[in-house]
Protein backbone atom coordinates (compact mmCIF):
# COMPACT_ATOMS: atom_id res chain seq x y z
CA UNK A 1 0.00 0.00 0.00
CA UNK A 2 2.31 2.27 0.79
CA UNK A 3 4.82 1.36 -2.34
CA UNK A 4 1.50 2.53 -4.04
CA UNK A 5 1.05 5.65 -2.41
CA UNK A 6 4.56 6.60 -3.44
CA UNK A 7 4.04 5.58 -6.76
CA UNK A 8 0.88 7.26 -7.34
CA UNK A 9 2.75 11.05 -5.76
CA UNK A 10 5.93 10.01 -7.70
CA UNK A 11 3.81 9.48 -11.46
CA UNK A 12 1.82 12.72 -10.64
CA UNK A 13 5.32 14.81 -9.84
CA UNK A 14 7.20 13.88 -12.71
CA UNK A 15 4.33 13.66 -15.13
CA UNK A 16 3.32 17.04 -14.74
CA UNK A 17 7.08 18.18 -14.65
CA UNK A 18 7.12 16.64 -18.34
CA UNK A 19 3.89 18.52 -19.48
CA UNK A 20 5.90 21.16 -17.85
CA UNK A 21 8.92 20.71 -20.20
CA UNK A 22 7.65 19.63 -23.12
CA UNK A 23 4.30 21.09 -23.86
CA UNK A 24 3.99 23.46 -26.81
CA UNK A 25 1.61 26.00 -25.18
CA UNK A 26 2.98 28.22 -22.30
CA UNK A 27 -0.28 28.01 -20.56
CA UNK A 28 -0.75 24.24 -20.36
CA UNK A 29 2.80 24.43 -19.04
CA UNK A 30 2.08 26.90 -16.45
CA UNK A 31 -1.12 25.01 -15.30
CA UNK A 32 0.67 21.52 -15.39
CA UNK A 33 3.12 23.63 -12.75
CA UNK A 34 0.60 22.99 -9.74
CA UNK A 35 0.65 19.24 -10.13
CA UNK A 36 4.21 19.28 -9.62
CA UNK A 37 3.62 21.48 -7.07
CA UNK A 38 1.12 19.09 -5.69
CA UNK A 39 3.40 15.78 -6.17
CA UNK A 40 6.25 17.77 -4.36
CA UNK A 41 3.81 18.99 -1.28
CA UNK A 42 2.83 15.02 -1.33
CA UNK A 43 6.65 13.96 -0.98
CA UNK A 44 6.96 16.43 2.24
CA UNK A 45 4.25 15.17 4.36
CA UNK A 46 5.16 11.52 2.85
CA UNK A 47 9.08 12.30 4.83
CA UNK A 48 6.97 13.83 7.72
CA UNK A 49 8.38 17.08 6.94
CA UNK A 50 4.49 18.43 7.53
CA UNK A 51 5.25 22.17 7.60
CA UNK A 52 7.13 21.97 4.38
CA UNK A 53 4.65 20.17 2.92
CA UNK A 54 1.82 22.86 4.04
CA UNK A 55 4.17 25.56 3.09
CA UNK A 56 4.70 23.99 -0.48
CA UNK A 57 0.31 23.68 -0.54
CA UNK A 58 0.18 27.00 0.72
CA UNK A 59 2.63 29.08 -0.57
CA UNK A 60 3.41 27.26 -4.19
CA UNK A 61 0.44 25.93 -5.24
CA UNK A 62 -1.35 28.59 -3.78
CA UNK A 63 0.84 32.11 -4.43
CA UNK A 64 3.49 31.16 -6.62
CA UNK A 65 1.24 29.35 -8.71
CA UNK A 66 -0.91 32.30 -9.47
CA UNK A 67 1.98 34.43 -10.04
CA UNK A 68 3.45 32.61 -12.60
CA UNK A 69 0.01 32.50 -14.38
CA UNK A 70 -0.49 36.10 -14.08
CA UNK A 71 3.00 36.41 -15.76
CA UNK A 72 2.05 34.15 -18.59
CA UNK A 73 -1.32 36.32 -19.07
CA UNK A 74 0.76 39.94 -19.18
CA UNK A 75 2.76 38.91 -21.67
CA UNK A 76 1.87 39.96 -25.27
CA UNK A 77 2.53 37.77 -28.46
CA UNK A 78 2.72 34.55 -26.04
CA UNK A 79 1.99 32.54 -28.96
CA UNK A 80 4.84 33.38 -31.04
CA UNK A 81 7.16 32.63 -28.13
CA UNK A 82 5.80 29.88 -27.25
CA UNK A 83 8.20 26.96 -28.18
CA UNK A 84 11.58 26.34 -26.57
CA UNK A 85 14.27 28.18 -28.31
CA UNK A 86 15.98 26.41 -31.06
CA UNK A 87 19.19 28.00 -30.93
CA UNK A 88 19.89 27.10 -27.76
CA UNK A 89 23.70 26.41 -27.00
CA UNK A 90 24.00 23.11 -26.66
CA UNK A 91 28.16 23.34 -25.77
CA UNK A 92 26.95 24.84 -22.86
CA UNK A 93 23.65 22.57 -22.25
CA UNK A 94 25.66 19.54 -22.26
CA UNK A 95 28.25 20.04 -19.77
CA UNK A 96 25.57 21.53 -17.57
CA UNK A 97 23.56 18.50 -17.86
CA UNK A 98 26.43 15.92 -17.09
CA UNK A 99 27.38 17.93 -14.20
CA UNK A 100 23.90 17.72 -13.05
CA UNK A 101 23.59 14.00 -13.34
CA UNK A 102 27.02 13.57 -11.55
CA UNK A 103 25.41 15.55 -8.89
CA UNK A 104 22.67 13.53 -8.55
CA UNK A 105 24.15 10.67 -8.75
CA UNK A 106 26.63 11.31 -6.30
CA UNK A 107 23.57 12.54 -3.68
CA UNK A 108 21.77 9.18 -4.42
CA UNK A 109 24.68 6.60 -3.83
CA UNK A 110 25.57 8.10 -0.40
CA UNK A 111 25.06 5.96 2.37
CA UNK A 112 22.97 7.95 4.39
CA UNK A 113 20.03 6.20 2.47
CA UNK A 114 20.52 2.83 4.13
CA UNK A 115 20.00 3.49 7.39
CA UNK A 116 16.60 2.00 8.95
CA UNK A 117 14.82 4.80 10.04
CA UNK A 118 11.30 2.86 10.96
CA UNK A 119 11.80 2.67 14.30
CA UNK A 120 12.47 6.41 14.82
CA UNK A 121 9.50 8.25 16.17
CA UNK A 122 7.54 10.20 13.71
CA UNK A 123 6.22 13.20 15.86
CA UNK A 124 4.82 16.26 13.58
CA UNK A 125 7.12 18.84 13.03
CA UNK A 126 4.69 21.90 13.27
CA UNK A 127 4.44 21.28 16.85
CA UNK A 128 7.99 21.57 17.73
CA UNK A 129 8.55 24.40 15.17
CA UNK A 130 5.53 26.28 16.78
CA UNK A 131 7.23 25.83 20.28
CA UNK A 132 10.64 26.75 18.85
CA UNK A 133 9.38 29.72 17.10
CA UNK A 134 7.78 31.54 19.70
CA UNK A 135 10.33 30.66 22.45
CA UNK A 136 14.36 30.48 21.31
CA UNK A 137 13.69 31.64 17.78
CA UNK A 138 11.11 34.77 18.14
CA UNK A 139 14.08 36.95 16.80
CA UNK A 140 14.07 35.74 13.54
CA UNK A 141 10.53 34.69 13.89
CA UNK A 142 9.72 38.71 13.53
CA UNK A 143 12.77 39.40 11.67
CA UNK A 144 10.92 37.01 8.58
CA UNK A 145 8.46 40.22 9.58
CA UNK A 146 10.63 42.45 8.66
CA UNK A 147 12.07 40.94 5.39
CA UNK A 148 8.86 40.12 4.03
CA UNK A 149 7.94 44.19 4.81
CA UNK A 150 10.71 44.74 2.58
CA UNK A 151 10.14 42.65 -0.06
CA UNK A 152 6.57 43.85 -0.57
CA UNK A 153 7.54 47.85 -0.07
CA UNK A 154 10.56 46.56 -2.83
CA UNK A 155 7.67 45.00 -5.17
CA UNK A 156 5.35 47.74 -4.91
CA UNK A 157 8.38 50.12 -6.30
CA UNK A 158 9.71 48.22 -8.90
CA UNK A 159 6.24 48.22 -10.49
CA UNK A 160 5.50 51.03 -10.34
CA UNK A 161 8.59 52.17 -11.75
CA UNK A 162 7.65 49.73 -14.68
CA UNK A 163 4.44 51.69 -14.92
CA UNK A 164 6.25 54.79 -15.63
CA UNK A 165 8.74 54.08 -18.25
CA UNK A 166 5.73 52.37 -20.29
CA UNK A 167 3.53 54.98 -20.51
CA UNK B 1 6.20 3.75 8.56
CA UNK B 2 3.35 6.14 10.10
CA UNK B 3 1.37 7.60 7.02
CA UNK B 4 -1.56 9.23 8.77
CA UNK B 5 -2.27 11.73 5.86
CA UNK B 6 -3.51 9.09 3.20
CA UNK B 7 -7.14 9.61 3.51
CA UNK B 8 -6.14 12.59 1.17
CA UNK B 9 -5.24 11.24 -1.43
CA UNK B 10 -8.49 8.55 -1.32
CA UNK B 11 -10.28 12.17 -1.14
CA UNK B 12 -8.55 12.91 -4.36
CA UNK B 13 -9.16 9.43 -6.36
CA UNK B 14 -12.71 10.08 -5.11
CA UNK B 15 -13.20 13.41 -6.78
CA UNK B 16 -11.26 12.38 -10.39
CA UNK B 17 -13.37 9.25 -9.96
CA UNK B 18 -16.71 11.24 -10.05
CA UNK B 19 -15.67 13.58 -12.79
CA UNK B 20 -14.38 10.85 -14.51
CA UNK B 21 -17.60 8.49 -14.31
CA UNK B 22 -19.82 11.11 -14.92
CA UNK B 23 -18.30 12.07 -18.05
CA UNK B 24 -17.80 8.74 -19.41
CA UNK B 25 -21.83 7.62 -18.74
CA UNK B 26 -22.45 11.20 -20.60
CA UNK B 27 -20.16 9.63 -23.41
CA UNK B 28 -21.99 6.45 -23.50
CA UNK B 29 -25.38 8.14 -23.69
CA UNK B 30 -25.12 11.16 -25.80
CA UNK B 31 -25.90 10.95 -29.37
CA UNK B 32 -22.70 11.00 -31.69
CA UNK B 33 -23.58 14.51 -34.49
CA UNK B 34 -20.48 16.37 -34.83
CA UNK B 35 -20.32 19.69 -36.94
CA UNK B 36 -18.83 22.40 -38.06
CA UNK B 37 -20.52 25.17 -36.21
CA UNK B 38 -20.80 23.81 -32.92
CA UNK B 39 -16.82 24.24 -32.73
CA UNK B 40 -17.69 28.26 -33.20
CA UNK B 41 -17.76 30.22 -30.15
CA UNK B 42 -21.16 31.35 -31.24
CA UNK B 43 -23.23 29.20 -33.25
CA UNK B 44 -25.44 32.19 -34.35
CA UNK B 45 -24.94 35.56 -35.08
CA UNK B 46 -21.26 37.08 -34.38
CA UNK B 47 -18.33 35.60 -36.16
CA UNK B 48 -15.35 35.01 -33.74
CA UNK B 49 -12.08 37.52 -35.24
CA UNK B 50 -8.76 36.62 -33.70
CA UNK B 51 -8.12 34.46 -30.57
CA UNK B 52 -9.53 34.43 -27.32
CA UNK B 53 -6.18 35.99 -25.82
CA UNK B 54 -5.99 39.10 -24.34
CA UNK B 55 -3.35 40.98 -22.04
CA UNK B 56 -4.32 41.51 -18.50
CA UNK B 57 -3.63 44.70 -16.80
CA UNK B 58 -0.26 44.86 -15.39
CA UNK B 59 -2.04 46.10 -12.16
CA UNK B 60 -3.00 42.26 -11.34
CA UNK B 61 0.93 41.58 -11.15
CA UNK B 62 1.87 43.86 -8.16
CA UNK B 63 -1.99 42.50 -6.51
CA UNK B 64 -0.69 38.79 -7.10
CA UNK B 65 2.78 39.99 -5.53
CA UNK B 66 1.32 41.22 -2.69
CA UNK B 67 -1.23 38.34 -1.85
CA UNK B 68 2.04 35.88 -2.33
CA UNK B 69 3.71 37.91 0.73
CA UNK B 70 0.65 37.61 3.27
CA UNK B 71 0.07 34.10 2.05
CA UNK B 72 4.04 33.29 3.16
CA UNK B 73 2.81 35.30 6.27
CA UNK B 74 -0.20 32.95 6.87
CA UNK B 75 1.87 29.69 6.42
CA UNK B 76 4.25 31.32 9.19
CA UNK B 77 1.29 31.31 11.79
CA UNK B 78 0.29 27.64 11.13
CA UNK B 79 2.82 26.35 13.47
CA UNK B 80 2.02 29.05 16.16
CA UNK B 81 -1.62 28.36 15.48
CA UNK B 82 -0.77 24.35 16.35
CA UNK B 83 0.36 25.54 19.69
CA UNK B 84 -1.69 28.14 20.77
CA UNK B 85 -4.50 26.38 22.53
CA UNK B 86 -1.56 24.69 24.66
CA UNK B 87 0.40 27.72 25.65
CA UNK B 88 -2.97 29.01 26.76
CA UNK B 89 -3.85 25.78 28.97
CA UNK B 90 -0.24 26.62 29.88
CA UNK B 91 -1.15 30.51 31.25
CA UNK B 92 1.11 31.98 28.14
CA UNK B 93 -1.50 32.81 25.63
CA UNK B 94 -1.13 36.59 26.19
CA UNK B 95 2.63 36.12 25.49
CA UNK B 96 1.91 34.36 22.36
CA UNK B 97 -0.46 36.40 21.28
CA UNK B 98 1.96 39.52 22.00
CA UNK B 99 4.43 37.68 19.55
CA UNK B 100 2.01 37.00 16.97
CA UNK B 101 0.44 40.65 16.89
CA UNK B 102 3.83 42.17 16.41
CA UNK B 103 4.27 39.83 13.46
CA UNK B 104 1.35 40.76 11.89
CA UNK B 105 1.44 44.55 13.04
CA UNK B 106 5.13 44.81 11.18
CA UNK B 107 3.41 43.51 7.74
CA UNK B 108 0.36 45.80 8.28
CA UNK B 109 3.05 48.67 8.06
CA UNK B 110 3.70 47.42 5.05
CA UNK B 111 0.10 46.93 3.82
CA UNK B 112 -0.74 50.24 4.53
CA UNK B 113 1.93 51.60 2.54
CA UNK B 114 1.01 49.99 -0.10
CA UNK B 115 -2.29 51.10 0.28
CA UNK B 116 -1.88 55.29 0.91
CA UNK B 117 0.88 54.88 -2.12
CA UNK B 118 -2.01 54.44 -4.39
CA UNK B 119 -0.77 50.76 -5.72
CA UNK B 120 -3.81 48.99 -4.97
CA UNK B 121 -5.95 51.35 -6.58
CA UNK B 122 -7.24 49.83 -10.07
CA UNK B 123 -6.49 53.62 -12.17
CA UNK B 124 -3.19 55.12 -10.45
CA UNK B 125 -2.62 58.59 -11.32
CA UNK B 126 0.69 58.84 -11.85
Amino acid sequence: METFIVSVIFIVTVGSACIVAFSNNLVYSAFALIGTFLGVAGTFIYLNATFLGLVQLVVYAGGILVLIIFAVMLTSKINESSRSNPGANYKAVVPLVLLLVLLVGRILTRDVWTKDLSGMAHEPTITALGNLLLTDYLLPFELVSVVLLAAMIGAAVISRRKVKTQE
Amino acid sequence: MLFSYSNVLVFAAVGIAFILVTLSIGALIRPYAPSLNKLSSYECGEEPVGSAWMNFNIRFYIIALIFVIFDVEVAFMFPVVRIFKEWILEGRGVVALLEILVFVLILLVGFIYVWKKGDLNWVKKI
